[in-house]
Order: C-alpha cells, then sequence, then structure tokens
C-alpha cells in the first residue's frame, strides 16, 4: 500500500514536472529545423546587404570623382577670370579690401546731418575720386569687385546729389544795379539775412572767387545752407585772415 | 505484490517515454547556436554601414549639385567679364 501510493505520487510528479520543463524550454530552445531556416534566411539577407554596400562604395568612389573633376573645372574657370582682367588672386583681395574701406567711408558720410556733411565735402569728394580710379582699373571688371564698385559709385552719385540739393545758387548781379558783394548777398533776406556768414559763401565758392573783394556779373555762386547761423571753424579762420591782411594792408 | 511489481514497470514505461520524448527531440548545438548569433549581428552591422553609405552618399550628391551651380555661375561671370572688358575697348 505504501508502495503504490509512493509509486502514484512519483508518476505524477513526473509527468507535472516534464509538462513544466517543456514549456519553458519551448520559448528558447529552438529545433534544429528552425536554426536551419534562420541560418539560410540571415545568409540570404548578409548576401544581399553585401552587394548593396559594394554598389553603394562604387557610387560613393564615383561621386568622389566627380567632384574631384568639377572642383578642377571651378579653379580654371576662376582662373580664366582672372587672366581676362589681367590679376592675381591676391590683387583681387587687395581690391575688395579697398573698396570694403570706402565703403566704410561712404557710410559714415551717409549717417551725417546736412550741415555736417556740407562741411565734409571734402571727404565725398575724396571717395568720388577713389571710385573713379578704381573703374579706370581693367581689373575692376572682375566679378568680384564689379558689384559693389557699381553699388558704391551709386552711393557717392546719392552724397552728391544730396549736397547739391542743399546748396542754392546765387547769379551774381551788376554793382551798379544789384550792388552784389559777398557782404550783401549775405544780408539777402533769401540767403542768409546776416551779412557777417559772408565767408560761407566765399569758402564754397574757393574754385572761383581769389578775393573775396572781387566778384563778377554773372558768376553763378553755390550757397551753402544757413544752418545754426554760425561760422564754422574754417570759416572763421578764413574771415580772421582776411581782416587781418585788410589791417595789415596787405589787401 | 504482483500488483506493485505491474505498477513499477507501468511506471518505468512512462518515464522512459517520458524522457524520449523531451530529450531526443533534434536541437542545434551551443557553436551552431552562436553561429546563428553572429550571423545575426554581421547582418546588423551590414545595415548600419549602408545606412552610413547611403548619408555618404546623399552628401555628396548634394556637394555636386553645389558645384555645378558654382560652375554655371562662373562662366556667366566669365561672358559678363568678356562683355565688359569690350566696352571697356
Amino acid at each position: 500500500m505504501k508502495y503504490r501510493s509512493l509509486l502514484y505520487l512519483l508518476v505524477a510528479a513526473l509527468f507535472v514536472t516534464s509538462f513544466a520543463v517543456t514549456g519553458l524550454e519551448a520559448q528558447d530552445r529552438m529545433t534544429r529545423d528552425e536554426w536551419q531556416q534562420q541560418m539560410a534566411e540571415f545568409t540570404q539577407q548578409r548576401d544581399e546587404l553585401r552587394q548593396r554596400l559594394n554598389t553603394l562604395e562604387s557610387e560613393v568612389n564615383a561621386l568622389n570623382e566627380q567632384i574631384a573633376s568639377k572642383q578642377d573645372e571651378y579653379r580654371a574657370c576662376r582662373e580664366e577670370i582672372l587672366a581676362l582682367v589681367g590679376a592675381t588672386e591676391a590683387e583681387i583681395r587687395s581690391l575688395v579690401e579697398r573698396i570694403q574701406q570706402l565703403e566704410n567711408q561712404a557710410s559714415a558720410l551717409e549717417r551725417l546731418s546736412d550741415q555736417d556733411l556740407l562741411q565734409r565735402r571734402g571727404e565725398v569728394d575724396e571717395v568720388k575720386k577713389a571710385v573713379e580710379d578704381i573703374k579706370k582699373d581693367k581689373k575692376s571688371a572682375h566679378p568680384d569687385v564689379y558689384d559693389r564698385l557699381m553699388a558704391l559709385d551709386q552711393r557717392v552719385k546719392n552724397l552728391l546729389d544730396r549736397l547739391e540739393r542743399m546748396v542754392q545758387t546765387y547769379t551774381v548781379g551788376t554793382w551798379s544795379r544789384d550792388r552784389d558783394c559777398l557782404w550783401n548777398i549775405a544780408k539777402k533776406g533769401d540767403i542768409y539775412n546776416n551779412a557777417w556768414l559772408w565767408p560761407r559763401i566765399w569758402q564754397a565758392n574757393r574754385d572761383k572767387i581769389r578775393d573775396p573783394d572781387i566778384i563778377h556779373p554773372g558768376q553763378r555762386l553755390q550757397v551753402p545752407p544757413k544752418g545754426d547761423g554760425r561760422m564754422t571753424s574754417d570759416e572763421q579762420s578764413a574771415a580772421n585772415r582776411y581782416y587781418r591782411e585788410k589791417r595789415e594792408g596787405l589787401r | 505484490m504482483t500488483f506493485l511489481k505491474k505498477m513499477m514497470t507501468h511506471a518505468l514505461v512512462i518515464i522512459t517515454i517520458s524522457a524520449l520524448v523531451m530529450g531526443c527531440a533534434r536541437r542545434p548545438s551551443a557553436e551552431e547556436v552562436a553561429q546563428l548569433e553572429d550571423l545575426k549581428a554581421e547582418v546588423a552591422a551590414l545595415e548600419r554601414e549602408i545606412s552610413s553609405k547611403e548619408e555618404e552618399k546623399s552628401q555628396l550628391q548634394q556637394q555636386v549639385s553645389q558645384l555645378d551651380q558654382d560652375l554655371r555661375k562662373c562662366a556667366e561671370d566669365k561672358e559678363k567679364v568678356r562683355q565688359r572688358l569690350q566696352q571697356w575697348n
């Protein structure tokens, strides 16, 4: 009896254990057939991927060669342009730097008030001359230079237009009819309404008026704006020099 | 006793059959399983390499397009320079 019970217990335990172990191992222990199938699938996948990789490497190599060839072509094109304008790369760089300096000067002048710009008219003329000199140089036809130079040229023209708009002109009449001298012109209501500002007219017309005591009928004089009605230091110096020379009898 | 003997014999048969069912199914060896794992790893590495190469190819194609653009512009610039120099003369 005892043996029978023990036996039944043993058999039951064996069955339970075998089902449990089989259930667990079934999840992570593949059969040989499954292994072979997976080996075949992954082998095929690997071979296809290797082929794909080889193709890609060939394509990448071809692209690298294409890039090298196009870079050479581009360099040759740039060299041809330099040869056309008769310049080296360094000369063009130097020219671009010079234009940059002039652009900075133009920017500074553009920011000035009308009165200050008028006083610094000389600088506008300097920039204009520098631009004209560069335009005379064949190198200015280079693409790195040309467009910037033309844009700068336009900015200088705009500054000159602005100066032009500021300045009135006055045509000198005769002494007998108009009593036109610098003093009387400055005194006129539509000019400065202030005779003491006559040096301003003189300084603005130094190319036409050597001696402020002598002006001629028909002369077209530039009349700068009145501004705040005070003479600039240059105008004051010119006036002081004139009066001193008058006192000393040099005039 | 006879009954017991019979029962023990039955049990022995059952145990033997169970062992045969569990132990005799064919399975790959440890080396073969390792071989499959290596193959899977190789496939994964190839996929990563291909992805990287495709990225490289795409960047190179962009570079080629940019160079084509630069070449067209250079050719246009060259022609403009010729025209400017003609006006110069």
